[in-house]
């Protein structure tokens, strides 16, 4: 599966939830994880430099731990309606970009919740106020 | 696999689990017309919390902010001045 640029994920996520039918019983996913995927080459290489220092194992341990500390990672973002599968990597720098619009379409498309109990009985209130003042 | 049902509770039981173990959690969220489900697992233990209250929208746009932060490693302090 190709990762798409994080804009053509968006527009795709918006196109997916507008294949959403209230009526169906298929449910849309939505992923995220850390990003830790290497390649087998670097794995390699990266696990024979850890033997090689194998003997100052404390050391390596240490720098194991900074590393794990400090490195940043992409986030994967995965979305599945039925067949219909996007996904796409959303680096560091573009997070802000990317979860602003993330949220919108999720605000937009998932506007079929509940609302608070408490607003339609003020709306009530303010009905019947409005059928009384023109009955008055 | 528990059902939580106070929204922060779930905020930080699902924050210490991914702080236990980044490289193994993964964060799902399953969506059905009205109805919203979200699960946070690392293969141990299953955090889910479901919703079909509008209210919880902005709860959950908050927590996919905090979670994607939180996978690439960033500091919460760029969150927070947010």
């Amino acid at each position: 599966m190709t990762f798409l640029d994080n804009d053509l994920f968006l527009t795709q996520l918006v196109k997916l939830f507008e294949k959403t039918k209230p009526t169906s019983k298929k449910k849309v996913y939505l992923t995220m994880k850390r990003y830790t995927w290497e390649s087998l080459k670097t794995k390699k290489e990266r696990k024979e430099t850890e033997k090689s220092n194998a003997s100052d194992k404390q050391s390596v341990k240490e720098e194991l731990q900074k590393e794990v500390d400090d490195k940043e990672y992409s986030c994967l973002v995965r979305a599945v309606y039925g067949n219909f599968k996007i996904s796409t990597l959303v680096s560091p720098s573009d997070t802000d970009k990317f979860i602003t619009g993330y949220s919108n379409i999720l605000k937009v498309h998932m506007d079929s919740m509940k609302k608070k109990e408490r607003k339609k009985e003020k709306l009530k209130a303010k009905k019947i106020q409005k059928v009384k003042a023109t009955i008055a | 696999m528990v059902y939580i049902k106070e929204w922060n509770k779930y905020q930080e039981a699902v924050e210490e689990l991914y702080l236990n173990s980044p490289k193994e959690t993964r964060y799902l969220t399953s969506w059905r017309h009205g109805k919203l489900v979200l699960k946070v697992t690392d293969n141990f233990t299953a955090l889910k919390y479901k919703t079909d209250q509008a209210s919880d929208l902005k709860k959950f746009e908050r927590l996919n902010r905090s979670m994607m932060l939180k996978m690439q490693n960033r500091k919460e302090t760029t969150t927070e001045s947010k």
